[in-house]
């Protein structure tokens, strides 16, 4: 990043009693940045958030926010305005009272304050909702006023606590798309916590994953999926084949996994730095290429099961030699009788460029 | 909330905590200190003593007896009167178990509207003077009391049933009474708790109606009921309202040697050593009571 | 309001009639015209209570337990609130024995709470008994019931809604009374109401720690043991019951009405 970060997180550590959440945490979310904090629950990602929030404080480290120091500074002096998981709407008030709630320590007068409410209510598609009650609102709903609030005291950022994971699918998807274009609209960097790598995939400028109180890779959503570190980012955005094994040697950023009874197996080599050791090659099921005819170079397969998904058709089959599992996607085209059928036997084989070896 | 301080979190605490150790934790500690030392005429022999520890197991060769049972005590009153309000609490407490337990099964299992009324109508009793429902018994047993005197209106007798009050029959009816409401609760809170398919699933696996609430509704209301069951009991056994307006001079209680021992005896030293054995006697009945039932065992198996 | 009339149900029934039957002799006696609780009923009065009202030291007796029933539920609750915020919301090393020891009132016998606090009162603060006295006693017993009703009460609710209120820019001050106190609001009525329920019909410890002034129990317990005293007795017992049973319903309705709004979401 050329310009000064939006947050400066630097060696983070947060401890309850015995448990460590956060261990050693650092990085930097840009401005305007969509930044999503991925990993599976107790990975430490929402008690990081709430050390943005102010709600927690960490045990050690820094944090600065638009290069001001927030260490020891309470929730309600922070320029950062949340979206709870549970959205936490006021049930003792209305939707305009819930919207204006912090307006009141900005100052802003009640004549003024009206106009706003109004507004903000209108950039949520809720105008003419500012009377209901808030259990008169559906989860959707909910989460607009939620948006609204926090968005009305214009922070400069805007953390939002695995806002849609109280949603039904088909909201989901529809608030996804809106949550996207909302950014892009006011322009603030949004924090975003979600356990759903499709949903921190789809959304994302950046995204971290985290696992153990640690971050594991900070990436692009592009770069995460097709590159990820370590088998444990790789396990993370789930259906990659891997195949654990004991890196023999690289050359030319191409190198060789013995993957034991299956054999060596080539893949590509990210960086320097990898000796030879446990490693695990990666590799995602449409890059796999299959033939249907026995004899060819590649691995020796049986097909073992075939669902069919649509634009697409997935296959099981069982490597000959130990017995491995591997997943196999290729697209619907052409002549469906062309199309291997359970039992059938297979060779597989993908190019080396398209499969990593990572460590572990 | 996690990063609220512990340090406001005391300061929130403490006014109530001052109090409480004030009215609560210094008398407790001063009556202890209490039972340590000796009453001698009118003065209070502050050097330490167990004498009136001693006094209440002092044996004797000439055990006085109580229902036929001996004890060999040389000043057995304490001891006749703990066993008597512990057997008395006992009966009670099984009676208050006993009918409660239909009554909240009906709550939990059989009503489906105005579950609330019901609810009311059970809490009500408790919370309206403990005095006024005792007081209402009296009204009731009494030699004039409304059952001798309805009977001889009716002509079904002709003098005034004597064996109605003043025994530890009244004393213990009675305490049943004041006491069942407050037992239906939480035997009906753990009732209300029991997943309702885990009974279909007993239906669906061949049990019959008697066989599910064997199997299922018992042991899983067990948390409840022995809740109940201490909550009846612990109360009961120190008792001093009851014995002290049904009782009679046949049904008192160790909770009437207590008051008498600090007022009209004048033996406050001994009076604290009564009441900390009565204290002790009641946490190890618990204890061995809940030991005995598996409690421990059975909220951690039930633990969510 | 059942699915079926059987036994069971006839069960209950008579479980109610049990449960009230004996009390509801007192405010039947208490308009009989006669001075004996006895059958067969002599016809309608009211000179019971008349009697009653000419009382004055029952009625002296009713002001005092009303006053000090006032003042033990504000107290207890004054008390109670900051110490179920502290043990609901914040980390305090050491709140489950702290709890535990709230809660002892409620397993200790009241007779030995009752001497327990003569001794210190006389013997070791040389106090005189008094109504102060009486109202130490009973707070030991209202602060364990005000702190279970106001826990269960704010543990009911989202502590992220007072998260967000501190997120909004609100102070801690400000988010207690514009979020936590409003939303506990039923919780502390009902639990005033009880508290007061609780001191106005506490007994044995006031029959050990009162001095001169009486409070209502222990001058009706003095009267009972005298036939001729009978009907007037009647007569205050008989409004203490139900002004006991209206105050409880009350409570019930405030703290139901204010567990509803929050479950209806989602």
């Amino acid at each position: 990043m050329t310009q000064d970060p939006m947050i400066a997180i630097g060696q983070v550590t947060k401890r309850f009693g015995s448990v460590t959440a956060l261990e050693e945490v650092s990085f930097d979310i840009g401005k305007g940045e969509f930044f999503s904090l991925l990993g599976p629950s107790g990975c430490g990602k929402t008690t990081l958030l709430r050390i943005l929030a102010g709600i927690e404080s960490p045990t050690t480290g820094t944090l600065r926010i638009d290069g001001e120091d927030m260490v020891g500074i309470p929730p309600n002096r922070r320029p950062t305005n949340m979206v709870f998981q549970s959205y936490a709407i006021f049930p003792h008030l209305n939707v305009a009272e819930n919207v204006g709630y912090g307006l009141r320590y900005k100052g802003i007068k009640r004549a003024e304050a009206q106009g706003l409410i109004a507004s903000s209510l209108d950039m949520v598609q809720l105008s003419g909702f500012g009377d209901r009650q808030a259990n008169q609102l559906s989860g959707g709903q909910r989460q607009r006023v939620a948006l609204a609030r926090a968005l009305i005291l214009k922070p400069k950022v805007l953390l939002l606590d695995e806002p849609l994971s109280a949603l039904d699918k088909r909201l989901r998807e529809e608030m996804q798309f809106e949550l996207r274009e909302l950014q892009r609209r006011v322009g603030i960097t949004f924090v975003f916590v979600t356990h759903d790598q499709e949903e921190a995939l789809t959304l994302s400028d950046r995204i971290a994953v985290m696992s153990g109180g640690r971050v594991l890779q900070i990436d692009t959503p592009e770069t995460l999926y097709d590159r990820p570190a370590s088998r444990r980012v790789a396990k993370f955005f789930g259906g990659m084949n891997l195949f654990p094994g004991r890196l023999l040697r690289v050359e030319g950023g191409i190198g060789v996994l013995d993957a034991g009874t299956i054999g060596p197996l080539s893949g590509a080599v990210d960086g320097p730095g990898m000796g030879d050791g446990p490693a695990t090659l990666a590799i995602r099921p449409e890059r796999i290429r299959m033939a249907a005819e026995v004899g060819s170079p590649g691995l020796a397969a049986q097909i073992t099961a075939i669902s069919f998904l649509g634009d697409r058709r997935q296959y099981v089959a069982r490597i000959e030699p130990g017995g491995q599992s591997v997943t196999i996607v290729t697209p619907v085209t052409g002549d469906p009788a062309a199309a291997p059928s359970q039992g059938d036997r297979v060779s597989l084989s993908w190019a080396a460029s398209d499969a990593r070896i990572l460590s572990d | 909330m996690a990063s609220r301080s512990p340090g406001t979190g005391w300061r929130l605490l403490a006014p109530a905590l001052i109090v409480m150790v004030v009215t609560l934790a210094l008398p407790l500690a001063a009556l202890i200190l209490l039972s340590f030392w000796s009453q001698n005429g009118f003065e209070i022999d502050r050097s330490f003593t167990l004498s009136n520890y001693w006094r209440i197991v002092e044996p004797s060769s000439q055990p006085t007896y109580w229902f036929g049972i001996p004890f060999p005590f040389a000043y057995p009153v304490p001891a006749i009167l703990i066993v008597k309000s512990l057997l008395m609490a006992l009966v009670a407490t099984a009676a208050v178990i006993l009918l409660a337990w239909p009554m909240a099964y009906f709550l939990a299992f059989r009503v489906t509207r105005g579950k609330v009324v019901w609810l009311v109508l059970l809490t009500i009793p408790f919370w309206t003077s403990y005095l006024l429902r005792v007081f209402s018994w009296k009204i009731t047993l009494g030699f004039n009391g409304a059952i001798n005197s309805g009977l001889m209106a009716l002509g079904v007798i002709d003098a005034p049933l004597e064996f109605l009050l003043y025994n530890p029959v009244a004393v213990t009816i009675t305490l049943a009474h004041s006491w069942i409401a407050f037992a239906v609760l939480p035997i009906y809170v753990s009732m209300e708790k029991i997943d309702r398919s885990l009974l279909e699933a007993a239906a669906d696996l061949g049990d019959s109606r008697w066989q599910r609430l064997r199997r299922v509704t018992l042991p899983l209301s067990m948390p409840g009921t022995i809740a109940a069951t201490l909550l009846v009991f612990i109360p009961t056994v120190g008792d001093y309202v009851t014995p002290a307006l049904v009782g009679g001079p046949g049904g008192t209680m160790i909770g009437s040697l207590i008051q008498q021992l600090f007022t009209r005896q004048d033996n406050a030293p001994m009076g604290a050593a009564v009441s900390i054995v009565m204290m002790l006697v009641i946490a190890a009945l618990a204890g061995l009571f809940l030991w005995a039932v598996g409690y421990a065992r059975m909220r951690r198996r039930m633990a969510p | 309001m059942t699915r079926r009339i059987d036994g069971l149900f006839w069960y209950a029934v008579l479980f109610v009639l049990f449960l009230y039957g004996p009390m509801m002799l007192m405010p039947l006696f208490s308009v009989n015209d006669s001075n004996f609780a006895t059958f067969p009923l002599q016809g309608f009065t009211t000179r019971h209570y008349a009697a009653m009202a000419a009382n004055d030291s029952m009625m002296a007796a009713l002001r005092n337990s009303l006053v000090l029933g006032l003042g033990v539920a504000v107290v207890a609750n004054v008390l109670a609130l900051p110490a179920a915020l502290a043990l609901t919301r914040y980390r305090v090393p050491g709140s489950g024995p702290i709890l535990a020891f709230m809660m002892l009132p409620l397993v200790v016998p009241s007779i030995v709470l009752g001497v327990a606090l003569l001794v210190i009162a006389i013997r070791v603060f040389s106090i005189p008994l008094s109504l102060w006295t009486v109202a130490a006693g009973h707070l030991v017993i209202c602060i364990p019931f005000a702190v279970t009703v106001l826990m269960s009460r704010l543990e009911g609710f989202d502590p992220s809604l007072e998260e967000a209120s501190g997120d909004l820019g609100a102070s801690g001050i400000s988010t207690f009374l514009r979020v936590t106190l409003p939303l506990a609001m039923p919780g502390v009525i009902s639990s005033l109401l009880l508290c007061f329920i609780i001191s106005f019909d506490e007994f044995v410890i006031s029959f050990f720690l009162t001095g001169t002034q009486n409070t209502l129990p222990v001058f009706l317990f003095s009267q009972l043991r005298f036939p001729n005293r009978l009907p007037g007795t009647l007569a205050l017992g008989s409004l203490i019951l139900v002004g006991s049973a209206i105050l409880v319903i009350l409570a019930e309705v405030i703290r139901r009405r204010g567990v509803k709004p929050e479950g209806g979401a989602l």
